[in-house]
C-alpha cells in the first residue's frame, strides 16, 4: 500500500476514534455503555483496511451505532454514520470553509460555499439540503440527535 | 417543470418514501420483535434505507444528465446562423453529442466551473455506474448521499443556466 494511501487511511481512523471518545465523553453518567466492533471496508481508492464501528447501549440493548462508511467521500474526508435498526443520519468530516464551488463567469471569478456553518475542522451533520447548515457534532448536537432517531422506537 | 424543479421533485418523493416507512415500521415494531424472525426485519429496514438513498442518487443522475445534454445543446445554437455551413456543423455536432464520452464533454466546462467541482461531477457519475453495475469483489468508488448529490448537481446546472443567459 502506497504511503499516501497509508497516512490517508490513518487520519480517517484517527478522526474516527476521536468522535467515538467525543461521543463517549459526552454520553457518560447517562447509563450508556459502549463497545467496539472490528469492520473491513473496501474502498477502491485504498483497498481493504480494518476500522471500528461503536454499539452504543442503554439497559443492555443495542440502541444505535455509529458507522464508519468511508473516507473516500465526494466534498468530504469521511463519512460516519449514526445508525438505529429504523433510522440514520450522516456525519460528514469537513476542513475549515467546507467544500467551495469557484465559477469564471463573465471573467468574474467567484466562490460559493456549499454548506453554512463550517468554522473549523471537523464532523458535522448537514441538517436540509435546502437551507445546506452544517452544525459541527458537539455535545448538545449529538445528544439531540441521538435522541431523535432513537426515542420513538421500543427497539 | 424545469431541471430544479425535477431535482427537487425526487428529493421530496424521496423524503416522503422514508416518512412512510418510518411511520409504518414505529406502528409494526412491537410486532416485529414479538416474531421470531425480528433480526431479518432489522436487516431488510438496513437494506430498505440504503436501497432508497441509492436509488434517489440515480434518479438525481438521471434528471442531471438529460439536463446537461440539453443545455449543452443550447451552448451549440447559441449563435442563430441558420443556412450557414457552420450552423450545418453545429446541428451535426449536437445530434452526435451524447455518444461523445460524458468525461470529455465535462472538461469543456473547466473554462467556467473550477476543476476540482467538475471532477466531483465525474466522481458522482463514476459512483452512479458503480451503483448500477455493483461488483461486490471491488471496493467502492467516492461516495456520496442524495442530499449532497442534489446539492452539487443542482448548483453544476445553475451555474452553466447562469453562463448561458448573460
Amino acid at each position: 500500500m502506497e504511503n499516501n494511501i497509508k497516512e490517508e487511511i490513518e487520519i480517517y481512523t484517527n478522526n474516527v476514534e476521536n468522535l467515538y471518545k467525543a461521543v463517549q465523553i459526552w454520553l457518560e453518567k447517562k447509563g450508556y455503555r459502549f463497545e467496539l466492533e472490528t469492520l473491513e471496508l473496501n474502498e477502491e481508492k485504498t483497498g481493504k483496511y480494518k476500522i471500528d464501528k461503536l454499539l452504543i447501549y442503554k439497559q443492555n440493548k443495542n440502541i444505535a451505532e455509529l458507522v464508519p462508511i468511508g473516507l473516500d467521500i465526494i466534498g468530504a474526508n469521511g463519512r460516519v454514520d449514526l445508525m438505529t435498526h429504523y433510522d440514520s443520519r450522516e456525519f460528514l468530516c469537513f476542513k475549515n470553509g467546507g467544500p467551495v464551488i469557484t465559477t469564471k463567469i463573465e471573467g468574474h471569478k467567484r466562490e460559493h460555499k456549499i454548506f453554512n456553518g463550517i468554522k473549523e475542522d471537523g464532523w458535522y451533520w448537514v441538517e436540509s439540503f435546502t437551507l445546506k447548515k452544517a452544525y459541527k457534532i458537539d455535545r448538545e448536537v449529538f445528544s439531540s440527535i441521538l435522541d431523535e432517531v432513537t426515542s420513538t422506537w421500543v427497539i | 417543470m424545469g431541471y430544479l424543479e425535477d431535482l427537487k421533485e425526487v428529493i421530496e418523493i424521496h423524503e416522503f418514501e422514508i416518512d412512510l416507512y418510518k411511520d409504518f415500521s414505529r406502528k409494526k415494531q412491537t410486532e416485529y420483535f414479538s416474531e421470531g424472525f425480528g433480526k431479518n426485519k432489522q436487516y431488510y429496514s438496513k437494506e430498505f434505507l440504503r436501497k432508497t438513498e441509492e436509488y434517489t442518487v440515480l434518479q438525481l443522475w438521471t434528471i442531471f444528465e438529460r439536463n446537461f445534454f440539453e443545455l449543452t445543446k443550447q451552448y451549440i445554437f447559441a449563435n442563430n446562423d441558420e443556412g450557414t455551413l457552420k450552423y450545418a456543423i453545429e446541428e451535426k455536432t449536437a445530434e452526435k453529442l451524447e455518444r461523445w464520452p460524458l468525461d470529455e464533454i465535462l472538461d469543456l466546462y473547466k473554462t467556467i466551473i473550477d476543476s476540482n467541482t467538475v471532477g466531483m461531477i465525474k466522481q458522482i457519475k463514476r459512483y452512479r455506474d458503480w451503483l448500477v453495475h455493483k461488483n461486490p469483489k471491488k471496493g467502492t468508488p467516492g461516495k456520496i448521499t442524495h442530499k449532497d448529490a442534489y446539492i452539487y448537481l443542482s448548483n453544476f446546472l445553475r451555474f452553466i443556466t447562469t453562463d448561458l443567459l448573460r
